[in-house]
């Protein structure tokens, strides 16, 4: 029996990209990478581990945008274009690298990379959402949703907008499916109280907060992190774990950092001859990360002084390091379960990429710990929120107390100078929304397209992601001119339809490129539906 | 050597000022004489020197030449540690290099403003809250036309429920400001200005918000309940259980509105040891 139990959780998130208006974009490689280093090798490795028959339990959500996007053709074709030029690339490097010592590390990219063309092109049609949806249906993987575009709800300034983002993701998830989500991972872990009310009305049974969100609590949660609390209106809440997250998260004092792993930033598109990587950059031609790094992190050194890879070295590494973490969380269980006298349970939330695009040996790390965990001892079980919840139905009630994952832990990411611009427009966006979601409740025709594009230009401003790029400073133009682009739009249709003067012809245009959530209804936004 | 900044009138200066002052004088009998004597003052008397004072009056009509200013030469550091082999530059490379700069796409101009009256409070932080506001809406505009005088704009800083307040200066076409307050607490804001005769006038108040708590609570009293979805399967038999402090419970959920709160209310009955 076990004395206690581990959920881990991947937060599997990225922005819709997509420009059917260029021929390639940049952007649109956050994507490619993602499902080419971490997507497929984490749908590999639970392959895996349902071929051999080890039981295992993992929790990931599946954003919306991202749903929309592994769904779309025209992004599925680009996406196998990325894979195919990176197997064309190795298949030369292979032999360009003959003698060197980075020759094992070119053979391993090599089969990496054809494997992931095989699970991508032949198995899975390119559509890898059937991949997570057989996980799930075996009884593996429990997959969860979040907002509709990962919106950021407690900046938002109306109880409808969230509402809209919270069902919009929900019907989503339904459409993608086949069923209403059993957990909802809350944008950047950003609560504030209330935002409970609008899970329990989409049939949210649980939620994730970052620690102090639970901590801060009132009453005070007698349990602290390791079970599950309830908002007043019955809707659980599970706190992230300090200590498996630093073991994890942390470059520094983390497993990621250990030396032996692949450094990031020595790629060899910028190391490679310029004529001869030249075809595998964009059409600009200016050197970038193209995903194949042949040197270890070695140490602190400078880029130039570091160590060529070695596959093998790392593999011993990860298992090295899965045993350590496993041996971490039984030694956490055992002590819960002798001072608070419950089965604990320690939740472990990270970001899907993570694994993988960043930390190269991730998903073998996973591979390896969920395999000891099944075979190597009996104390810790992996478990999902919901199975958790299942099995303890009781808990304390508290309110939570406003919180967010980001660094200080509350809204400054989202909320500072270089940002605070955009909530001034959003929230005029948001009362227009509403305003128009109720004035034309009944529209018919050209209106209802238009109105069902303005909630998703609306929808689509709001993703969290761009006011953190903003933050984060790289890449930032790109995402003001989204920011800018989607508020724009959605005046340019609120005036249409006020006007009633629709331009179908731009109208058009924008459902081609914004084409995200087919399915939406703008009433979403209507005080008349929720009544 | 200490510079006076003392304005020092040269002799020619003095009389050209007595001259401009008799020309003044004399206008008021007689332009004609005015202008005669002037003229003659012009050609006799030393010409009238035009000298920089140091001090701009006035903003100068003329656009000055900007002067470009060209950064000093930076002498090549030496690293103190080898950078990593950069390797050689293609001519291609050079011009894709050049050619990929200068373009940044930063999407289309927004509206400057909404035509609103409003200010909107953001929680930040425990300790900060972030408000913006516009004042382009109808009444501010009657306002503002009505009141001509100098006006000392200022935030009010409201708690829930007291009365008192305190002002935060401000400068109300920087449109938004952050603004440093106490954690777990309500704050309703109000942007307005006092007139000269200290009258204060509220052109726009916030939605309410509430800062989080900065630390854990205070409140330690238990309730227990079931996930909401797991409450009917668990309740038919009237589930008793002995909480941790030792006393028995009997406790549920009932969905209850709180006039005004989403939140809804739990309860809980004491059935003694």
């Amino acid at each position: 029996m076990p004395i206690g139990y581990l959920a881990i959780i991947l937060h599997t998130h990225l922005p819709f990209v997509k420009h059917p208006e260029h021929e390639e974009f940049l952007e649109e490689d956050w994507l490619f990478e993602a499902v080419t280093e971490t997507y497929i090798p984490l749908i590999d490795v639970y392959q895996g581990l349902l071929d051999d028959n080890i039981d295992f339990r993992i929790t990931m959500s599946l954003t919306p945008p991202l749903c929309e996007m592994l769904v779309d053709p025209l992004l599925q074709d680009r996406c196998a274009r990325y894979i195919n030029k990176r197997v064309e690339l190795m298949e030369r490097e292979v032999h360009h690298t003959r003698n060197t010592p980075f020759h094992n590390t070119a053979l391993m990219y090599q089969q990496r990379l054809s494997k992931v063309r095989y699970i991508y092109e032949d198995v899975y049609k390119r559509n890898i959402l059937d991949a997570f949806r057989k996980f799930q249906s075996a009884g593996k993987l429990e997959i969860i949703t979040s907002a509709a575009t990962h919106g950021f709800l407690p900046l938002m300034l109306t109880e409808d907008a969230i509402h809209a983002q919270v069902q919009a993701g929900c019907n989503n998830y339904k459409k993608h499916f086949g069923k209403l989500p059993k957990g909802f991972w809350l944008p950047e872990c950003g609560y504030r109280p209330g935002i409970e009310a609008e899970l329990k009305k989409a049939g949210v049974e649980f939620f994730i907060l970052d620690t102090h969100g639970i901590l801060h609590g009132s009453p005070r949660p007698k349990y602290g992190i390791f079970a599950p609390i309830l908002c007043p209106n019955g809707v659980a809440v599970f706190g992230r774990d300090v200590e498996s997250s630093k073991q994890v998260w942390s470059a520094k004092d983390g497993y990621p950092g250990d030396w032996n792993y692949r450094e990031f930033y020595r790629d060899l598109g910028y190391d490679a001859d310029y004529d001869y990587i030249r075809p595998y950059l964009h059409a600009d031609g200016v050197r970038r990360n193209v995903g194949i790094k042949y040197y270890k992190i070695t140490g602190n050194v400078p880029l130039s002084d570091k160590q060529p890879y070695d596959p093998n070295a790392a593999r011993e590494k990860a298992a090295e390091h899965a045993g350590n973490f496993m041996f971490n969380r039984q030694a956490q269980a055992r002590y819960l379960s002798e001072h608070l006298g419950i089965k604990s349970i320690i939740i472990s939330p990270y970001d899907a990429e993570l694994y993988g695009h960043w930390w190269f040996e991730g998903p073998q790390f996973l591979n390896y710990l969920i395999r000891k965990i099944a075979c190597d001892q009996q104390e810790l079980k992996l478990i999902t929120p919901s199975e958790y919840i299942s099995e303890n139905p009781k808990a304390q009630i508290v309110t939570p107390s406003q919180s967010t994952w980001g660094d200080k832990g509350y809204n400054e990411v989202w909320l500072n100078g270089s940002n605070d611009w955009i909530y001034r427009h959003l929230h005029k966006a948001e009362e227009r929304m509403i305003e128009l979601a109720n004035s034309y409740y009944n529209a018919e025709g050209d209106t209802k397209r238009a109105l069902n594009l303005a909630a998703r230009e609306l929808l689509l401003a709001q993703s969290s992601d761009w006011a953190f790029i903003m933050t984060a400073g790289t890449m930032a133009p790109y995402a003001e001119r989204r920011t800018r682009e989607h508020i724009s739009r959605f005046i340019t249709l609120y005036e249409q339809i006020k006007k009633n003067q629709i331009d179908l012809t731009w109208l058009q245009d924008i459902e081609y490129k914004d084409s995200i959530f087919q399915e939406i209804d703008f009433r979403v936004y209507a005080k008349l539906q929720k009544l | 050597m200490k510079k006076s900044y003392q304005y020092n009138p040269s002799l020619t200066e003095i009389l050209w000022t007595i001259v401009k002052l008799i020309r003044d004088l004399l206008s008021l009998l007689s332009p004609r004489l005015a202008e005669r004597f002037y003229s003659f003052c012009s050609k006799h008397l030393p010409k009238e020197e035009t000298k920089d004072r140091g001090v701009l009056r006035y903003a100068p009509t003329v656009k000055e030449e900007v002067k470009i200013i060209t950064p000093p030469e930076e002498k090549p550091v030496k690293p103190s540690v080898s950078a990593p082999p950069v390797p050689p530059l293609k001519r291609e490379e050079l011009r894709v290099r050049i050619e990929a700069q200068p373009y940044i796409d930063r999407g289309p101009l927004l509206p400057e403003h909404y035509g609103d009256d409003r200010i909107v409070a953001l929680v930040r932080d425990p300790h900060c809250i972030f408000v913006y506001w516009d004042l382009k809406g109808f009444k501010s505009q009657e306002i503002l036309n009505y009141h001509k005088g100098p006006k000392y704009w200022s935030l009010r800083v409201h708690h829930f429920g007291e009365d008192a307040y305190y002002g935060v200066p401000i400068n109300v076409d920087a449109r938004n400001w952050y603004l440093w307050v106490t954690d777990d607490k309500g704050y309703i804001i109000d942007l307005g200005f006092s007139t000269q005769h200290g009258e204060f006038l509220t052109l726009a108040s916030s939605n309410p918000v509430q800062t989080p708590r900065a630390g854990t609570s205070r409140e330690y009293a238990e309730y227990w309940g079931f996930v909401f979805r797991e409450f009917k399967k668990a309740t038919p038999e009237g589930v008793t259980w002995v909480s941790p402090g030792g006393r028995w419970y009997e406790g549920w959920l009932f969905e209850a509105h709180v006039p005004g709160s989403p939140i809804l209310q739990t309860q809980r009955k004491e059935q003694g040891k």
